[in-house]
């Protein structure tokens, strides 16, 4: 039995690199679809997440654009739970890691 | 002769009146009724995964609606991934799709619910708020199931040429937005969209 050669560093660099993806925030990003009418997206985002018209408008407009928005950010867990009222309301969303 | 339009009126206390001429009931209690057994999936998605396909549908584009096809495009417009098929090379989507599918479909399937009762009960209805969103729930999945199938790729879709066989599902879904919009409106959604 031997053991691997030292790697001095190595040690740190995976515990930055452990932090950094831990800190790194989840999102919800709704993608742009031909069906949804833009006042029903509207009028979802404000119901699921309180938001105002206004920013329910423009993260609308966004999606409408430019094919994609991030519409909230959290944990993961957070994030899964706004994904599937989000499914639920017919607006086709994933999650991921902030990047 | 007095012609009925379709309308949704707020009412008080977040109710919303309803009044449908009696064919486009008729239509509904069809077209929903269609839906709801497009949606019931009794063999589970598990089992629907091992389907071989149908080689007489790939021909002929007919057969997409069998409930357990798993690639059912409308299907999977209506329950969607949860995650992009490159985060973690697919593994957490089937993640998530397990834990949340069988939740989503009865949603669906309450709310589709919902509307066959309140459209049994005549030309003329009251929701209360509860009914009132799922009816919007009902007519939005609706909309993405007959998009899906009429492969709507653009927001400004000219509508097929009269003789083109699919110009009467066209026209249903046209009819079908504005009925939502109608809705959407009567629950103090903005207008100008």
């Amino acid at each position: 039995m031997t053991q691997a050669p030292a790697a001095p560093g190595l040690d740190r660099e995976l515990e930055t690199w452990e932090d950094t993806r831990l800190s790194r925030p989840w999102v919800t990003i709704v993608w742009n679809d031909p069906v949804n009418l833009m006042s029903y997206v509207v009028y979802v985002l404000q119901q699921l997440f309180g938001y105002s018209r206004q920013k329910a408008t423009t993260l609308m407009l966004d999606v409408h654009h430019k094919g994609r928005a991030v519409v909230s950010s959290g944990t993961r867990e957070q994030m899964e739970n706004d994904v599937v009222r989000l499914h639920a309301a017919g607006l086709w969303a994933t999650l991921q890691q902030d990047d | 002769m007095v012609v009925v339009r379709p309308s949704f009126k707020a009412l008080a206390g977040g109710r919303v009146g309803v009044r449908l001429p009696s064919w486009l009931r008729t239509l509904l209690v069809q077209q929903f009724g269609a839906l709801s057994e497009l949606l019931a999936d009794p063999a589970g998605p598990d089992t629907a995964a091992t389907t071989p396909q149908d080689p007489l549908a790939a021909i002929t584009g007919i057969g997409a609606d069998a409930p357990s096809a798993p690639d059912d495009p409308v299907l999977h417009r209506l329950r969607p991934d949860g995650y992009l098929p490159e985060v973690e090379d697919g593994a957490a989507a089937a993640e998530f799709r397990r834990f949340t599918e069988a939740d989503l479909a009865g949603l669906q399937q309450q709310r589709l619910a919902t509307v066959r009762e309140t459209l049994e009960s005549g030309d003329r209805f009251e929701l209360d708020p509860e009914q009132a969103q799922a009816w919007l729930g009902a007519l939005n999945d609706l909309r993405l199931a007959l998009g899906t199938r009429l492969e709507v790729t653009d927001d400004q879709d000219a509508p097929p040429a009269a003789d083109d066989p699919r110009a009467g599902a066209f026209e249903i879904y046209g009819l079908l937005g504005t009925l939502q919009h109608l809705l959407l409106v009567a629950l103090g959604a903005p207008s100008e969209y």
